[in-house]
């Protein structure tokens, strides 16, 4: 237990109990120390005041679990020498005053299994039960001796008293029962049931349950009990008397006493003496209200609960406790005890999986010292001849990993051959560093994910020295795509870098799709230096291979289009060049004669220039004069352009243009005219 | 250039205010399979429980329109309270009412909405709204159409995923009309033939499967192209892999269904279904799977029929919607569209004076004329609107009709008034179509395609022109596209001439907006084409 800081340096502990996954303690200073659950990662221990001193001490304490208080969390109480209790939550403590109830300090106290009761045992001997809320007194027994070692609860109704070599229990009423023994005993408190342990014995004490008490009270006249007397004495005649008595709910009721008591009974030729009356009483019912499901699922429970009583394996378990572990926990139970045969027959015979008992029953086998000595080929067949007699898929993968664990890598790659699941597969074979075997496996699947898993963890482990990764990788010819696309849509952070890396750092380096992510890049760029030197990047990748030489030549123009179009800005003053096409351009240079008119020599040259470097058709040169000319309103060029030669591409680009900027209807129609002559 | 033969539906009864046509009608029940798919999405949000806010994807509210009636606005009975489109703000929710309590998140597994919906949830656990240990998860996350290793990735490297809930949803494909699903797959040419992903050969196949459960396995297998043999193969393998899981889950008993599952699409439902075996129920006599690379030609061409035009013309169909402007569909009564929508669906909603109007063989109008070649469009437009003009003269006419006649025909007048207004809203459209493939340049650029088609010569000039009207790079891209599929080497080498002209453009980045149905789509058809059979049913058990 460890204190919480700012207790520990002056405080001990002088008092301590466990309750389920909680831990409490009781310091010297009269303080609480709480940890809420011992099983989490880190567990956390904080201190509860208990408003008590050294001066006024307690004298015991009881806890109540958060599950079972009124306030559904932690709760301690604390008995003073006072004789009072105080109830302590999270709200503080809080005394209930209990001083003139009580003659003498309480020693003792034990919350009921159910939460209800709290049976306090005074120092004069007198044991008081009480409600939780304190103002209801329920029971009040003077046991007229010592007080006894321990004091704890026998199912939910009846409070265990035991000294050195005795026993006392005092049912609800106050009616006692005194056992003695010639061993010194002690006793655990169950849920339903005290077991009781000496050196040479554990017994199961425990008050009859209700309908067991119904059908052997001495005058019973309930039909629960003539149905169990029908069996014994004259079956023909109690059976018209059955008969006779008509009452269905009555008939169930007693139909279901017997099935009860049948679960509660351990003695086998017992439990069928009741299941016989359930039987008969069945018989008499009308279908609809048929019992039967039920006499059969208790009778296969006592079959499985008779079977865990016996010598071995000695899980002498009630029915009420089987019920609450569930057949999951006892099968778990029985696997650590190594029963694996009885868990097996118990799963199949309760229709539940039996996979977890067979890879229990093969990594247990694994781990056995004895099987060291066997060669893998040989344990393999033994684990296959016995897991495939109960024609299941077993998952294998589980037997495998318990395998490499055993440190046999070489009969775990047989067993995993036999894993039907692909995921489980790549998995162990990941966990084991079998990168290609992972790899090659999860591209037989044929599904995404599974390559993904295989290639992620290929590239991490990549982070640490290991020769052949990238082999592996591009030794298949999917796989450098999908760690692209990885790559390119996942990777936030330098993706860039691991994606032009992964395209030319390998063996088959693919230098078109380097180009495109380093001419992609350019266009990212804000700045002009910036393009251009990803251009010029994107141009030397493409100019690696002869397939690229159509990409290498257009960034290349591109590139010079660039310059071209970053020397008109600088040279005219002006910034609409940039980011334009070559079409564009051209349209620009021509609109600039009407602002720019003492560079308009300059202007034509450059656009001699341009369409000599780039190559423009004459007709496309034509249209773009035309459409520029007419958007910057240079008319009179307009007019001398068409009319000094016949134009290449007619005269109905001209009227169109004409048409568009609204000019008067006389010079249209000349140009139509033309248009209609030509 | 048709693509595929419609199956007449032929109904001219009016049509009950339900989900009809859009699923009913069709060699397949449609109806079937939005009902699964709808069953599914109320499933995953009832788990979700509380007050929600739902945030849709980019167009999802489109495709949700065809899976719950109402859309994502008939989702209140299964707790939404709000629906958002993903941002990356939510904005501010209602004063009045209480603010949601959960949000559930319905985006496709791509790394962009993940990692919108990523950075919602840093945000939140920043403010200290999440990250209390033992509260319910208030981020649900539903990846469509399932859940992808690397998008889970994604969010456990932004820190987000102790905070979610993740589970797929499958909603892979939705029916668009009684004979067409669509898996809303974009991208997917691009992404298979051009970046070498197989995701949507994995959507594709998963999809297929799920076709299967519900209306029974092919007798026969016909694939075209290297991606349709993909898609074919992966159904193969998913088949052994839920053969296998039947198996294991038979064998023990109750086992199986208790794998955990780590990542990856849920196992379907149907697997551990107590079904019968699908090999014996083959209500499907085959499936053909193509690929779109067996045939790049088609979709650069322009088409002619009426459905297409409207495409070309009027801004596109999104999910069997087009918008068209508010006086094409005006009408008397409030419910503008409401006999030639499914039924209940909303009110078409109007912004900047447009309409949603839904295009499907509901309207039996519309289902005649689709695809129809534009020039036949005029007549048809015409002999109907008569027969409607005569059928209410010839009551009127009869001046002596019995009380029975009378009766008969007040039955028809709704659908006859409905077949009316539709026909009015199509005349409206054929005229805007008509102006369009009238006009000189739609003409002059389908007789070039035509006669590229016929192997004569490419035709520079024109391409040209367009240049110089300043046709949008996309249009100009498409036709150069079909001159590269069919022209010759030497053709090839002339079209290069036109890099100049997209130079300085970052043409890398302007996409081609492939025409009407050309991707993803499924269409259901009542007889196999003739064709050549290139795949075989793939037994799963001869593969165990």
């Amino acid at each position: 237990m460890v204190l919480s800081p700012d207790a520990a340096d002056k405080q001990t502990i002088v008092k301590a109990t466990v309750c389920g996954s909680a831990l409490v303690a009781l310091t010297n200073m009269m303080n609480l120390q709480v940890c809420d659950d011992v099983r989490a990662t880190v567990p956390l221990v904080f201190s509860m005041l208990s408003g008590l001193s050294v001066s006024r001490p307690a004298i015991a304490f009881a806890v109540v679990k958060p599950d079972l208080s009124s306030s559904g969390h932690l709760e301690v109480i604390l008995s003073t020498n006072d004789n009072s209790v105080i109830l302590v939550d999270s709200n503080g403590p809080e005394d209930q005053l209990l001083h003139k109830r009580f003659q003498t300090p309480i020693v003792d106290m034990s919350v009921a299994p159910n939460g209800r009761f709290l049976a306090c045992l005074t120092a004069g001997g007198v044991l008081t039960v009480m409600s939780m809320s304190f103002s209801t007194k329920i029971l009040e027994f003077d046991t007229a001796s010592s007080p006894p070692a321990q004091m704890l609860w026998c199912g939910e109704d009846s409070v265990m008293l035991c000294w050195e070599k005795a026993m006392l229990l005092v049912g609800p009423y106050g009616h006692w029962l005194r056992f003695s023994s010639k061993r010194s005993l002690h006793v655990v408190a169950e849920a339903d049931c005290c077991r009781v342990i000496t050196d040479g014995l554990c017994e199961v004490v425990q008050r009859i349950p209700a309908s067991t008490g119904l059908i052997h009270h001495a005058d019973s006249t309930h039909l629960a009990a003539m149905l169990y007397d029908a069996i014994e004495d004259l079956p023909s005649a109690t059976d018209a008397n059955l008969t006779c008595c008509s009452l269905t709910v009555e008939l169930q009721n007693a139909i279901d006493a017997n099935i009860f008591s049948a679960l509660a009974e351990f003695e086998p030729s017992k439990q069928k003496r009741y299941l016989r009356a359930a039987m008969r009483g069945e018989k008499q019912l009308p279908p609809p209200f048929s019992k039967t499901a039920e006499i059969v699922l208790a009778a296969r429970n006592l079959r499985v609960l008779n079977h865990v009583r016996r010598a071995r394996p000695g899980l002498f378990v009630t029915f009420c406790q089987y019920k609450r572990l569930s057949p999951f926990m006892l099968i778990d139970r029985l696997l650590v005890r190594n029963e694996h045969m009885l868990a097996l027959h118990i799963s199949q015979y309760l229709g539940m999986s039996q996979t977890p008992v067979l890879i229990n029953w093969a990594c247990t086998k694994l781990e056995q010292p004895l099987v060291t000595c066997k060669v893998d080929e040989q344990l393999r067949n033994e684990l296959e001849t016995c897991l495939v007699t109960h024609r299941c898929l077993v998952p294998y993968a589980q037997i495998a990993a318990a395998a490499d664990m055993a440190g046999r890598r070489s009969l775990a790659k047989m067993l995993i051959q036999r894993e039907t699941s692909t995921l489980e597969r790549i998995k162990l074979l990941l966990g084991m560093q079998e990168y290609e075997n992972a790899l090659k496996e999860a591209l037989r699947s044929m599904q995404i994910d599974l390559v993904y898993l295989a290639l992620l963890s290929i590239d991490r482990a990549r982070s640490v020295p290991c020769p052949n990764s990238d082999d592996l990788i591009y030794k298949h010819t999917d796989v450098p795509c999908l760690l692209r696309i990885h790559y390119r849509d996942y990777c936030w952070r330098d993706r860039r870098r691991l994606l032009h890396n992964s395209l030319v750092n390998s063996k088959s380096p693919s230098y078109v799709d380097a180009g495109n992510l380093a001419v992609k890049n350019g266009y990212r760029e804000k700045t002009i230096e910036g393009r251009i030197m990803k251009f010029r990047e994107a141009a030397a990748l493409f100019a690696h291979s002869r397939a690229s030489c159509f990409q290498a030549k257009q960034t290349e123009e591109e590139l010079e289009l660039l310059r071209l179009q970053h020397g008109f800005e600088e040279r005219f003053g002006v910034s609409c060049f940039l980011g334009m096409s070559v079409t564009e351009t051209l349209h620009n240079l021509f609109a600039l004669w009407i602002t720019h008119r003492q560079h308009v020599s300059v202007l034509k040259a450059q656009v001699d220039r341009l369409q000599r470097h780039f190559k423009v058709p004459e007709r496309r040169l034509s249209y773009i004069k035309i459409q520029a000319l007419a958007a910057s309103g240079q008319w009179d060029e307009f007019h001398r352009f068409a009319l000094e030669r016949r134009p290449l591409v007619g005269y109905r680009p001209f009227v169109l243009a004409l048409l568009h900027h609204s000019q008067p209807i006389s010079i249209i129609s000349t140009y139509f005219k033309l248009w209609q002559q030509a | 250039m048709k693509k595929c033969e419609r199956v007449p539906s032929g109904d001219n009864e009016p049509s009950p205010p339900v989900w009809r046509g859009e699923g009913g009608l069709g060699p397949l029940d449609l109806l079937r399979f939005r009902a699964d798919t709808r069953q599914e999405l109320f499933d995953l949000l009832e788990g979700v429980g509380g007050r929600q806010c739902l945030v849709l994807d980019a167009g999802f509210r489109g495709r949700l329109d065809h899976v719950v009636l109402g859309g994502a606005d008939g989702l209140q009975n299964c707790g939404v309270a709000f629906v958002r489109d993903l941002a990356p703000e939510l904005g501010v929710f209602d004063a009045i009412s209480p603010p949601p309590d959960r949000v559930v998140y319905l985006v496709r597994a791509a790394p962009g909405p993940v990692a919108m919906v990523a950075a919602h949830v840093r945000a939140a656990v920043r403010h200290g709204e999440v990250g209390a240990a033992g509260a319910a998860p208030r981020f649900h996350v539903f990846m469509v159409p399932r859940t992808t290793l690397l998008c889970t990735q994604l969010l456990e490297d932004a820190g987000a995923l102790p905070h979610v809930h993740v589970a797929p949803y499958r909603l892979d494909a939705i029916a668009l009309d009684a004979d067409v699903l669509s898996l809303g797959l974009d991208a997917c040419l691009l992404d298979v033939k051009v970046h070498g992903d197989p995701a949507p050969l994995e959507c594709a196949a998963q999809f297929l499967a799920r076709l299967e459960q519900l209306y029974g396995t092919p007798r026969e297998v016909w694939t075209f192209g290297d991606a349709a043999r993909g898609v074919v193969e992966r159904l193969a393998h998913a088949d052994v892999r839920a053969e296998r899981a039947r198996r294991r889950a038979h064998g023990t008993g109750a086992g199986a269904a208790d794998i955990p599952r780590l990542f990856g699409a849920a196992t379907p439902r149907y697997e551990f279904a107590d079904e019968p075996d699908p090999y014996a129920r083959a209500g499907v006599d085959a499936l053909v799977v193509l690929d779109r690379a067996v045939d790049l030609v088609t979709p650069m061409v322009t088409p002619l029929t009426y459905e297409a035009l409207i495409d070309e013309a009027l801004g596109g169909i999104v999910d069997a919607r087009a918008r068209l402007p508010r006086d094409f569909v005006r009408d008397g009564d409030d419910g503008a569209t409401a006999g030639v929508a499914p039924g209940a669906a909303p009110a078409p909603a109007a912004c900047n004076g447009h309409v949603e109007y839904p295009l499907n063989s509901d309207d039996a109008l519309y289902a005649e004329l689709r695809d129809l070649n534009v020039e036949e469009l005029g007549d048809r437009l015409g002999a109907r609107a008569k027969a409607i003009r005569e059928a209410y003269d010839a009551f009127r006419r009869n001046a002596d009709a019995s009380i029975a006649e009378i009766h008969d025909f007040v039955k028809r007048i709704p659908g006859l008034a409905r077949i009316y207004r539709s026909l009015r809203t199509h005349v409206a459209v054929a005229e805007r179509v008509a102006r369009t493939t009238d006009s000189r340049a739609f003409r002059e650029r389908w007789r070039a395609e035509r006669a590229l088609l016929e192997g004569q010569e490419p035709a520079y000039d024109l391409i040209e022109d367009l240049v110089a009207a300043g046709e949008p790079a996309p249009s100009l891209l498409r036709l150069l596209c079909l001159q590269s599929l069919v022209a010759s080497r030497a053709g090839v080498e002339a079209l290069r001439a036109f890099g100049c002209h997209f130079l300085g453009r970052g043409v890398a980045r302007a996409s081609c907006r492939t025409p009407h149905r050309s991707s993803g789509d499924v269409r259901v058809r009542a007889d196999p084409a003739a064709g050549r059979r290139v795949g075989r049913r793939w037994h799963p058990l001869g593969a165990l």
